[in-house]
């Protein structure tokens, strides 16, 4: 590696901004979509949660009854 | 290997491999960024644009094979009627879905400067597109219907005529006159370029293949459940109606 692929590809220039695009919308991609993936998981595990607690409850309640 | 197709065991052994695959991912990420954007040379013909392919051609094997895959688990499931290939192919849409779109996108940003155009209408171009809505269509047609169960078979069927694609990907660099340049890596005598830009290549792809497949095992973790909480809620409306059968019997005695 030489200072001068680092630099001419970090110091900008019309090339240099081809590249950091296309990393960028790479990054942004995979990053909202993981970032979805995992909320999306997360609020449908909750939500079995909350359903299975209330599932729960009214056959609590007749097996008191 | 039916017996991995039982979800709750391929599940086990999914979230075993999660962590390593994000962290395999990772590493091979860090090394693949400094290798493609600091270590490897610029080309000589197309300066620094060159880096982009270290994220083009990773993203557009990925985007073939996880329509493959796609394709695979459609197929087992029509065939087979395994619950955990069609589950598999709804957790892998969405990430084929995303590679496609990166693989398009940084298509043309590569191609304004080294052809002058960021869009043609080429074979090459053309037939990765329609992969972008096969994939969109399969993602519409599995939750077209109110009831979920009726989305299952049509998208099946879908991914599993639409991998007919894959093959005019691959080849239509050769049957037709294209702008695009034919196969650099899987070329006839091995990959015809530099050491250090064919390692940077190789660590991308390693690090993508790693961190998309643990993008896939995420999603199918919420596919599956989806399908409990559609049970849960068929179980606490069967409830609901006899508490309600059993109230309207005590009201009219």
């Amino acid at each position: 590696m030489s200072e001068g692929d680092l630099g001419s590809l970090l110091g900008g220039g019309r090339h240099a901004a081809f590249v950091w695009w296309s990393y960028a919308i790479g990054a942004a991609t995979l990053g909202l979509l993981a970032i979805q993936s995992i909320f999306w998981s997360r609020r449908l595990k909750r939500q079995l949660a909350a359903l299975e607690a209330a599932q729960g409850a009214p056959e609590a309640q007749e097996t008191r009854r | 290997m039916h017996r991995f197709a039982n979800p709750a065991r391929f599940m086990r052994v999914a979230e075993r491999l999660l962590p390593w695959f994000l962290g395999l991912g990772g590493i091979l990420l860090l090394a693949g960024l400094y290798q493609g954007l600091i270590a490897s040379p610029a080309d000589y013909q197309q300066h620094e644009t060159v880096r982009i392919m270290y994220l083009h051609v990773p993203a557009a094997i990925l985007a073939q094979g996880f329509y493959f895959g796609m394709a695979l688990g459609s197929a087992s499931f029509l065939i087979w009627k395994h619950p955990l290939g069609d589950l598999m192919a709804r957790a892998m849409a969405p990430v084929g879905a995303a590679l496609c779109f990166i693989c398009l996108v940084t298509g043309a940003i590569w191609g304004k400067p080294t052809w002058g155009t960021y869009w043609v209408w080429d074979a090459r171009l053309t037939s990765m597109l329609i992969l972008l809505f096969l994939y969109f269509g399969y993602m519409a047609l599995a939750n077209a219907f109110d009831d979920p169960s009726r989305g299952h078979k049509p998208a099946a069927l879908l991914a599993v005529v639409g991998v007919v694609n894959i093959p005019v990907i691959k080849f239509s660099v050769y049957f037709f006159n294209t702008l695009h340049q034919k196969s650099t890596l899987f070329a006839e005598g091995g990959p015809s370029m530099d050491p250090d830009m064919l390692l940077a290549l190789m660590l991308m792809l390693g690090a993508l293949g790693f961190l998309a497949t643990a993008m896939a095992i995420i999603r199918l973790r919420g596919e599956m459940t989806v399908v409990k909480l559609r049970a849960a809620r068929h179980g606490l409306n069967r409830h609901d109606d006899a508490t309600q059968d059993v109230k309207h019997e005590e009201t009219t005695r």
